[in-house]
């Protein structure tokens, strides 16, 4: 019984100590360590099939090449980025080609593999901070206008690819618009009352 | 990259707003920190256990319940020593104190409902803070979607409905 730092499987959703195997049954479960109680429902994992690996091994690398990485396999096909070949234990396919298992751990490192991807730059957050500096520094509206409109339209695009409501960059280019505008009226203003006669017309 | 998903919960925290989406094969959690988007998935036949539990949160409690406190104290002080005429003035510390008190007695009373999907990697969570119906609609739908795709994925097909024993026999002719 321990209280997991990283995720390691089922835990007490009320202290986040792991479960033991024996503890994961339907219905109303107390946590050993913690003494609360908890309404659960357990499954089991289905038994994952693999005749691929099988048919693999089978075929052996008679009459065509083998992988690189197991001797005796027959290679199925070889890596887009390498060229090395490789069988379907190695294949890395994600709906963007087959990898071989370095060349995959490098381009998702890099970020180059989009379907790989975890982590995004949220656009419509960084136009929202760009208008709040905007309005805090007034003095540069013009330029952090121009930034939130740049990014609302970043925003809007990455919203388009995935098929997400728009609502939020429309809604800040609106305001990176009313900004811009706002702070070229204060500017004329400013030149305007600088330059003005006092007591006759400018 | 088009995503067909269905938003199940959505929470906001102190630094960060969670959402947590069903997609075709997987739950889908999305945080999103300041300016960054994290998404992680917990597969549907990678689903282990799925829980629901109420909670309170303490740490919440004693800082909304102290900050309330705090705020109220500063209004007495101020109408104290200044009188009716210092209402006006010492009515935003009021104003602040009530709104801590009210998320105080909301949390108190009604807690919050948490239904945990645990997978072998990741895990998600769903908060429901006022609406528990639908935290249970959501704990048997979350149920019910892990249930289907593990019997799809282990070949499994349910029984096909027997008529019950009790048919009266057919008519003789």
């Amino acid at each position: 019984m321990r209280v997991a730092l990283a995720y390691a499987g089922p835990q007490c959703p009320r202290c986040g100590t792991t479960l033991a195997a024996d503890a994961l049954r339907s219905g109303e479960i107390a946590c050993a360590h913690c003494g609360k109680s908890f309404e659960a429902t357990a499954f089991d994992l289905p038994q994952r099939r693999g005749p691929q690996i099988a048919d693999v091994a089978i075929a052996g690398p008679e009459g065509s090449n083998a992988c690189a990485n197991h001797p005796r396999n027959a290679a199925a096909t070889n890596c887009q980025r390498c060229g090395l070949f490789i069988c379907s234990l190695c294949e890395m396919n994600i709906g963007t080609g087959s990898f071989c298992p370095n060349c995959f751990a490098r381009m998702r490192a890099e970020g180059t593999l989009p379907t790989a991807v975890t982590r995004y730059r949220d656009y419509v957050s960084m136009a929202r901070i760009a208008i709040l500096a905007g309005i805090l520094i007034w003095f540069f509206a013009p330029l952090f206008g121009g930034l939130a409109l740049y990014y609302a339209q970043k925003g809007m695009k990455q919203r388009r690819e995935e098929g997400r409501s728009r609502a939020g960059p429309i809604i800040a280019t609106v305001f990176a618009v009313l900004q811009i505008l706002g702070a070229l009226s204060l500017y004329a203003f400013l030149v305007w009352s600088f330059f003005r006669v006092p007591g006759g017309k400018p | 990259m088009t995503l067909t998903r269905k938003l199940l919960a959505k929470w906001s925290g102190g630094a960060s707003r969670e959402r947590v989406y069903e997609l075709a094969d997987s739950f889908e959690i999305e945080t999103n920190e300041h300016y960054e988007i994290t998404r992680r998935r917990v597969y549907f036949d990678d689903v282990q256990l799925v829980t629901i539990h109420r909670e309170r949160g303490t740490l919440y409690l004693v800082f909304t319940g102290l900050a309330a406190a705090g705020f109220a104290g500063l209004f007495a002080l101020i109408v104290g020593f200044g009188g009716i005429a210092a209402v006006p003035a010492a009515s935003i510390f009021g104003v602040i104190a009530l709104a801590l008190l009210i998320a105080f007695l909301l949390r108190a009373i009604l807690g919050v409902d948490i239904v945990t999907i645990f997978g072998r990697r990741s895990k998600a969570l769903l908060r429901f803070r006022v609406r528990k119906e639908r935290a249970r609609e959501m704990y048997e739908h979350v149920c019910a979607v892990v249930r289907e795709a593990q019997n799809v994925a282990a070949g499994f097909s349910p029984p096909a409905e027997t008529p019950p024993t009790d048919t009266p026999p057919m008519p003789p002719g």
